[in-house]
């Protein structure tokens, strides 16, 4: 177990590292310079341009500057934003928290709706309330997030002429409107990521439900309820969870939209700012960590295998 | 029956050759399921929405038809925007952009997808070890968020909205190419292609990628309304194809400002993005149930 842990630890690093360099080509194939960017509308001397060019370090090989940008990246610093001439890690600090927040309200609430779904959906198969079910499941996977989005906000409108606030507070600073301003596009994400949990908790259940245990555990006497809650969804769940990890990923791209949608000054929102104003530190810090939180989840839920499931062993 | 058939083809009742074409079809629609069927209809008639947009169209894109957020009524269907352009006319001409990104995107992201997952699924090796790595360093980019960052360093154009969504998708389907790589490389034919002195690249042109085609069209079919997805996500955010060209996301993303003055802005654009995307799923998982059961667990 401990050997499968600091092995899969071990793999983290590769995966991170590619995912640098794969950020930093990215950026390096930037059509006109950065110079320009930097400048703006204001004209720039041939002289300025080479003054600024090496305080940035733009005039080294690229190999250098790939070696300096990964070092300084190693101990959190991303340089400065071009936009708001500040550290990026400041914005960082800043915005993280808050993508956190809704990420974590969206995986909770898709989780939850989608296992309750998917149970309902097994133990009432081919009744109306199973094809009800999978009714809302199929949209849930085919309805885009700004469209899900949309419709919710139009209808708080419509009912309690509710709309997003200008100026977002913190949990800590008003615990009632964060929470409110958090949890409608929690929702929309949650709704989303629902479906295709409800829609394998489903399949996964029923295909449980066939094996002998189940019978044995009928036989001597468990209630209904103990028997698919202890024993069949238990054993379910392991797909569910894998399922679970590679769903974040979507997540987090639609963070982007709902951000956008609800004015959520978080990771999304700094990263459609730095995509118009082509503020490429910002934009480099930001995907990186989007990569990274991904990579960190999809890593706890390959150690959480061994937790759940203890038949597995690690090889 | 034709004249041409032999005494012999008529006693045995072998069907032409037209009928066994028609009959092959008829069970592959019958395979696909009435779900698959009917989606396959909204795609037909979608594609046909697309071709025809410019006879379809009252209006030009552009042309500042009638009053502005005027309802829907006889002359403008879907009423009009906050410009006074005419929804329908737009949502019909969206409709061309929607399906030219999917199309040329998928078709180019797929096709390289095929071409990285048979070479290394193929050879193995080190080629293989450091494909892998590459492709599991851009799995881990959100595709949404790889999609904002390539339009960001490309530039806002529909042809690099096309060449970002395609670059979005080769990772994953170059993924799901290589593991049924893996399994074709050990079939006997493979063996028995080896032994008569076969190059590799022959083998790979001429026995691997044939026993692909069915998860290619599988793939090619889900991917095309993640594609038709992204495409709209851009465009809503305003980062994608030019704010002039009629785009479905960015038709939603000006009625998200009129949404009580005028709700119809957004709800038609958004009632055309949801249902092609749910054609295009339904369709790929009709596809996956009928060609390839196996695929399901993916």
């Amino acid at each position: 177990m401990s050997k499968y842990i600091i092995k899969r630890l071990l793999l983290f690093i590769p995966s991170a590292l590619g995912i640098l360099l794969v950020v930093f080509v990215l950026v390096r194939l930037v059509p006109g310079d950065v110079v320009a960017a930097m400048a703006g509308d204001a004209s720039v001397s041939e002289a300025d341009r080479q003054i600024i060019q090496r305080q940035l370090g733009l005039d080294r090989p690229l190999v250098v500057q790939f070696v300096v940008w990964f070092g300084n990246v190693l101990q959190g610093d991303f340089g400065q934003s071009i936009w708001e001439k500040r550290p990026v890690v400041d914005m960082l600090k800043e915005r993280i928290p808050r993508s956190l927040e809704l990420t974590a309200i969206a995986v909770t609430l898709g989780v939850v709706w989608g296992i309750t779904l998917g149970v309902i959906s097994a133990i009432r198969r081919r009744t109306l309330v199973d094809y009800v079910v999978r009714v809302i499941s199929i949209a849930g996977i085919s309805l885009p997030s700004f469209v899900t989005g949309i419709l919710l906000l139009y209808l708080m409108l419509k009912l309690f002429h509710w709309s997003p606030p200008v100026f977002y507070e913190t949990i800590w600073a008003n615990p009632g409107s964060n929470l409110v301003h958090q949890m409608l596009p929690a929702m929309v994400l949650g709704f989303a990521a629902a479906a295709p949990i409800a829609r394998l908790t489903r399949s996964s259940l029923l295909e449980v439900i066939g094996e002998d245990y189940m019978r044995t555990a009928r036989a001597k006497g468990l209630s209904e309820r103990v028997v698919i809650m202890r024993h069949a969804l238990k054993n379910a769940l392991l797909p569910v969870i894998t399922l679970s990890g590679g769903l974040v990923a979507g997540l987090l791209g639609g963070v982007v939209i709902v951000e956008a949608i609800f004015v959520i000054p978080g990771m999304g929102t700094g990263l459609i700012d730095a995509v118009t104003q082509r503020d490429y530190p910002a934009l480099q810090a930001y995907v990186i960590v989007m990569s990274l939180i991904y990579l960190t989840v999809n890593l706890l839920v390959d150690l959480s295998y061994g937790l759940i499931d203890p038949r597995i062993r690690y090889g | 029956m034709t004249e041409g058939k032999s005494d012999v083809a008529r006693q045995w009742r072998i069907p032409s050759a037209r009928r066994r074409l028609l009959a092959r079809v008829l069970q592959g629609l019958a395979k696909l399921g009435p779900l698959g069927i009917g989606s396959l209809v909204i795609i037909i008639a979608l594609i046909g929405v697309a071709v025809f947009s410019a006879l379809l169209a009252n209006y030009g894109p552009r042309e500042l038809a009638g009053p502005r957020l005027a309802p829907p009524d006889s002359t403008f269907w879907m009423g009009t925007d906050s410009f006074g352009r005419d929804t329908y006319s737009r949502l019909v001409l969206g409709a061309r952009l929607s399906l030219y990104v999917g199309l040329v995107s998928v078709t180019l992201g797929v096709a390289a997808g095929l071409v990285v997952g048979v070479v290394t699924g193929y050879l193995g090796g080190k080629l293989d070890l450091i494909g892998q790595r590459v492709i599991d360093s851009m799995q881990a980019l959100p595709s949404l968020v790889l999609a904002l960052t390539l339009v960001a360093v490309l530039g806002a154009s529909v042809n690099n909205v096309v060449i970002a969504i395609a670059i979005t998708i080769i990772p994953g389907s170059a993924r799901v190419f290589r593991s049924r790589v893996l399994a074709i490389k050990e079939a006997t034919y493979v063996d028995a292609a080896i032994a008569s002195g076969a190059s590799h690249l022959r083998i790979m042109v001429v026995h691997v990628v044939p026993n692909l085609m069915a998860i290619v069209f599988i793939v090619f079919s889900l991917d095309l309304g993640r594609a038709i997805l992204a495409e709209a996500s851009l465009s809503f955010l305003g980062l994608g194809s030019p704010p002039d060209v009629p785009s479905w996301g960015g038709m939603i993303s000006l009625g998200r400002r009129y949404l009580v003055a005028a709700p119809w802005l957004a709800l038609f654009p958004g009632i055309a993005i949801s249902l092609t995307v749910y054609a295009f799923n339904l369709l790929g998982d009709s596809l996956r149930d009928a060609l390839d059961p196996k695929l399901r667990s993916r």
